[in-house]
């Protein structure tokens, strides 16, 4: 098992970096640059000039992408230019990353436990109102844009019935938990109902199909009780491709974060991104997509290893 | 033991009928099957594939799924009529009493749990022993059906067995609570010729060691003649003719049977071709009226088309569902009453002779 970790690893390497010249590459041949930005659109063309090349921006691109990388592997991406000027962009982004962490754990896990009981009840109760009700549910789940849900939530919550839900901003759980659950309710509901329609639908096929197995119709022939063999045998097998769904599933958090951080006015690594964008900070936008692919690398990694643990057979082949 | 014991049987299964209500119309996959099972003796259900044996066996575990019903009839277990039980009671009876195995050893067992596991499960699930135990038990009963090293097997997942070791394991796991009665559901046909030998010299030796009676449901003639007591020959969802293993190959009564014999291939034959019973197995959505044999049958006549015959004791100890079949008296006034009620008040062709010679 080490060794295929150390495997992954290794060529997570290569695809790091092939995000990186892609990042790189995107943003420097977008239109418009940081500078006009810094000096508004009134500045003169000679100044303008004079900036960029105080910022090494009039170098060929792959001399500063080689330059960035060089830095990055050492863990400097430098400082910001327009978004907070002069401060380490690796500051920013760290400052951020735990209130984006913590709202796509809570959200994963609540679409979990939202979406695997409603996919297992759905499957054994197929075709009756239980399943017609979870699948519509699901359906609608799937449909709901992120960001309509998340203003239409605001509009119920906070602005009609004017609970202190919606009030943007955070407070780290580590200061006062009570008032950081209030701030990102909303958000979590908003980003996990997409995410656990997604995840009850895959366990309501992955259960019928195990479910019609022959070693089920073997279980109820040596007397087994259907309860145990609906959680145990079945459910064990249907879990290792939803597991699948989950990790990659994690991915699409983070970009579900960035609409919903928006909506909510929650200074996450989401919101920082748009405003990266926003004004061309390009060292904000390449540290932050790095880190984001890296995320998807390494939550990837996570669903291999748990697919070995879940699965005897990936296990024993890996050997 | 060819002739029909004298005892109690262990199993008595009278006039079985489980339909499946589908978009397509209804199956009648079990049409009124009756047959018994004796101590201590192995009892082989021969038919093609579709004459309702399987879902017969599953239906005297009260295992068939929805859209699938068990109609009428009764399954009486040592005198206690199982169709009649709950699911509960059902649940003590399966693996314990009466174990079942099935036909493809490579999905039977749950991949993702090891063999010792699944084996010792059903142990617990029936018995009041620790987890120690019944790993021990697990173990003698791996070494039982001739898998080597089970100290070491037990721990391994179905994945590191071959297909014959998972039939053995899938055979442990039945016998595990040394049931009264196994039923195997084609348990070789999986499998190549060598290891179907393999399989049964075990069975063999297992029902010695603990005195089960076996129920054999296969579609090969031979693995009856090499391993089977008794015979029920199934079609069209019904019993159509019981016999001692030697009377039936011997002296086959019934037509079907006999068609199946000739498809068999001799090797002190000089025949080039085999004589396959002609036309296919009856839609169980529609079955023929009458005998449900009768459009493939050589000595069919105007009678077997309206009046179905039940199956009879044509001389002591055998029994055969065929108006043409030596010692099937029946006179002509039953068939023209019974034909009529049969057949709802349809009118019945005379017959033109006696109709009992075949």
């Amino acid at each position: 098992m080490f060794r295929f970790v150390l495997k992954r690893l290794l060529l997570s390497v290569p695809v790091l970096l092939g995000v990186s010249v892609v990042v790189f590459a995107l943003v420097h041949l977008a239109p418009g640059g940081p500078v006009r930005v810094m000096l508004g659109p009134l500045s003169s063309e000679e100044l303008v000039r004079q900036i960029r090349l105080e910022m090494g921006l009039n170098r060929p691109l792959y001399v500063q992408y080689g330059m960035w990388v060089f830095d990055a592997i050492q863990g400097d991406f430098g400082v910001s230019w327009t978004v907070k000027q002069g401060t380490p962009v690796t500051d920013i982004i760290v400052e951020r990353i735990p209130l984006t962490v913590e709202l796509s754990i809570l959200s994963m896990i609540t679409a979990v436990l939202i979406a695997i009981p409603a996919g297992i009840i759905s499957a054994v109760r197929k075709d009756k109102p239980a399943d017609h009700a979870a699948r519509i549910a699901a359906l609608s789940g799937i449909s709901i844009p992120d960001f309509w849900l998340g203003i239409i939530l605001i509009m119920i919550f906070a602005v009609q019935f004017s609970f202190p839900w919606a009030t943007g901003g955070w407070t780290p759980p580590w200061v006062d938990p009570v008032a950081n659950l209030q701030q990102l309710f909303l958000p979590v509901i908003t980003l996990g109902t997409a995410y656990s329609a997604l995840i009850a639908r895959m366990m309501r096929s992955e259960m019928l199909d195990t479910l019609s197995q022959d070693y089920v119709k073997t279980a109820r022939a040596m007397g087994i009780g259907a309860r145990e063999i609906v959680l145990k045998d079945a459910s064990k097998n249907a879990l290792i491709p939803v597991v699948t769904v989950i990790g990659v599933g994690l991915g699409q958090l983070m970009n579900g974060a960035i609409l919903t951080e928006t909506v909510f006015n929650l200074p996450g690594i989401g919101k920082l991104l748009i405003l990266a964008i926003d004004r061309r900070d390009y060292r904000i936008i390449q540290a932050l997509i790095l880190f984001i692919a890296s995320v998807f690398v390494f939550a990837n990694l996570a669903v291999d290893v748990l697919y070995a643990y879940l699965d005897p057979r990936i296990r024993h082949d890996g050997n | 033991m060819s002739a029909e014991p004298d005892e109690q049987p262990v199993l008595e299964i009278r006039d079985l009928v489980t339909r499946f209500y589908t978009d397509e119309g209804t199956v009648k996959a079990v049409d009124g099957s009756s047959f018994d099972l004796y101590e201590g003796e192995t009892l082989g259900i021969v038919g093609e594939s579709g004459s309702g044996k399987s879902v017969t066996a599953l239906s005297m575990l009260q295992l068939v799924d929805s859209p699938g019903r068990i109609e009428r009839g009764s399954v009486r277990y040592r005198g206690d009529d199982l169709l009649e039980k709950s699911e509960a009671e059902m649940r003590s009876i399966r693996g314990n009493d009466i174990a079942m195995m099935f036909q493809d050893p490579m999905t039977s067992l749950n991949p993702v749990f090891t063999v010792g596991d699944q084996i010792s499960r059903v142990i617990k699930t029936h018995q009041d022993v620790s987890d120690a135990t019944a790993r021990e038990r697990t173990i003698e009963l791996m070494a039982d059906v001739g898998i080597p090293e089970p100290t070491s097997r037990v721990d391994n997942y179905p994945h590191q067995f071959s297909g014959g070791m998972r039939q053995r394991a899938l055979l442990a796991m039945a016998i595990s609570c040394e049931p009264d009665v196994l039923i195997a559901d084609e348990p070789t046909t999986a499998l190549d010729v060598t290891i179907e030998a393999q399989i049964f010299n075990v069975l063999d030796k297992l029902q010695e060691k603990y005195g089960m009676s076996i129920i054999l449901i296969t579609h090969d003639l031979g693995v009856v003649a090499g391993t089977c007591d008794r015979v029920a020959v199934a079609y069209g969802g019904r019993v159509v003719e019981r016999a001692g293993v030697d009377a039936l190959f011997e002296n086959p009564r019934h037509p079907y049977t006999r068609g199946l014999m000739r498809s068999i291939p001799r090797l002190t034959d000089d025949t080039d071709r085999l004589t396959p019973v002609k036309g296919d197995v009856p839609n169980l959505t529609d079955l023929p009226s009458g005998c449900s044999f009768h459009p493939r049958c050589p000595h069919a006549t105007a009678e077997c088309e309206s009046y179905d015959p039940e199956l009879r004791e044509v001389e002591p100890g055998r029994e055969a569902a065929c108006l043409h079949a030596r010692g099937y008296n029946l006179s002509k006034s039953t068939i023209e009453t019974e034909g009529v009620q049969a057949d709802g008040g349809s009118p019945v062709t005379p017959a033109t002779d006696g109709g009992a010679s075949q």
